[in-house]
């Protein structure tokens, strides 16, 4: 099974440090969520896998060899972010015509597919592209890559609803056929929680959960009711976060082993998280409301 | 149908039982073939993993085969032994809930009695 791992990871731009230790692995045939808020270090640490930054420490291997600086190993991935490596008056056909040969499985032809299906123009220069066909373009461009490991750095930026159903759903079928390792930072969770099968959590620089994301849809759940009754269930239990409205209280907890939704007490109400749930209360919740 | 993480019971778990209740309803009849788990991934926009795990639950307990290279089947006799398993599950699922809600609003038996009667007289 081949493997890209990183390990200890750090980035520091002056006193302010990016990224403090960051340690993951990203197998073939599997897909990820990398998540985080604006500048917990999502994209600082794409561009440092993709060797577009340098980093101040660790290292990064790709089936045991070391990735710095091997032409070879980097043409085993794609990534698509905001930048774009091309001049602007490039024709989109252009593109596509100049990307294929640079990896070894491209599919130029499911890329014109593509294309057709989301109304992309072929003819038009990436200038005269509108914010959602310019992330429209690279998205087309990394799902017919079929690299090893494919790095979508928002990859749904701009884009309309329908396409946005249309580009989970081609996802969803590129991931099926396991030729590839997705690996998908992005701030829309709630559409993309059921399509990443593990979810990364960066936090200050650090990953903060790294599991499963069926395993941490288990691990916690929502408790709700009368404030006191509230208190009283969650007194010995790992609380999250809770939220009040007079004498109504919410506390989103840790469940402990084997516990079973079902125990709560018949005057509470048992609610089961969301990925996008789990995520807004681990990454400090919303800034205080202001009246 | 979508399936949601807002829900006791994980996707997997709901995917197996949306291909049960389509089975019920014959939209899969025995013998024919269910849609393939890719198919089901980018319908349902799930994780390939998760549909294969969905399926698995109905290929463990025999409602549907795989045949190798040809895809996965209903098997014949399904519709039966989910109907018995479900008539199992449906005092648990359903009645249950229906009790405990008219005990809150202070319904007495004789009362939910003739509203099930007059519900399934109607249907």
């Amino acid at each position: 099974m081949s493997e890209l791992v990183i390990e200890n990871i750090i980035k520091t731009y002056g006193k302010n440090t990016v990224l403090d230790g960051v340690s993951a692995k990203f197998e073939k045939g599997h897909s990820y969520g990398l998540l985080g808020r604006n500048g917990a270090g999502k994209s600082t640490l794409i561009n440092i896998i993709m060797q577009r930054h340098a980093r101040n420490g660790g290292t990064i291997t790709l089936d045991g060899e070391k990735l710095d600086n091997n032409d070879r190993l980097l043409s085993r991935l794609f990534c698509m972010n905001d930048s774009s490596l091309y001049p602007s008056d490039f024709k989109v056909k252009t593109v596509f015509k100049i990307t294929a040969p640079m990896y070894e499985k491209f599919d130029l032809e499911y890329a014109e597919k593509l294309a057709e299906a989301f109304g992309l123009d072929m003819n038009k220069r990436l200038r005269q592209l509108s914010t959602g066909y310019n992330t429209i373009y690279k998205v087309i461009l990394a799902l017919s890559s079929n690299a090893d490991y494919i790095f979508l750095d928002e990859p749904v930026l701009g884009i309309d609803v329908n396409q946005r159903e249309l580009f989970y759903k081609t996802l969803a079928r590129k991931m099926s056929e396991g030729n590839s390792c997705f690996v998908i930072s992005t701030h829309i969770i709630e559409e993309m929680q059921n399509l990443i099968e593990k979810t990364l959590i960066l936090r200050d620089g650090k990953i903060i959960l790294n599991d499963e994301t069926e395993n941490i849809l288990s691990r916690y759940a929502a408790v709700s009711g009368k404030g006191e009754l509230v208190d009283k269930f969650t007194e010995n239990r790992k609380i999250i976060c809770t939220e009040s409205m007079g004498n109504f209280k919410k506390a989103v907890f840790e469940i402990a082993d084997k516990e079973k939704l079902y125990d709560i007490p018949a005057e509470l109400s048992a609610d089961s998280v969301d990925l996008q749930k789990v995520f807004y209360y681990l990454t400090g919740g919303s800034p205080e409301e202001t009246a | 149908m979508e399936f949601s993480q807002n829900n006791d019971k994980m996707i997997y778990v709901q995917l197996a039982e949306w291909l049960e209740d389509e089975i019920l309803a014959g939209t899969f009849p025995e013998g024919s073939r269910i849609p393939s788990a890719a198919d089901i991934s980018a319908n349902f926009k799930i994780n390939h993993i998760t549909a294969l795990k969905g399926v698995g639950l109905l290929t463990d307990s025999g409602i549907i085969y795989k045949s190798r290279g040809v895809g996965m089947f209903v098997a014949e006799g399904a519709v039966k032994k989910l109907q018995e398993r479900r008539r199992g599950e449906f005092c648990e699922r359903f009645l249950k809930t229906a009790v405990s809600e008219a005990k809150k609003l202070g319904i007495g038996i004789d009362e939910i009695c003739g509203m099930i009667r007059e519900v399934y007289g109607n249907e």
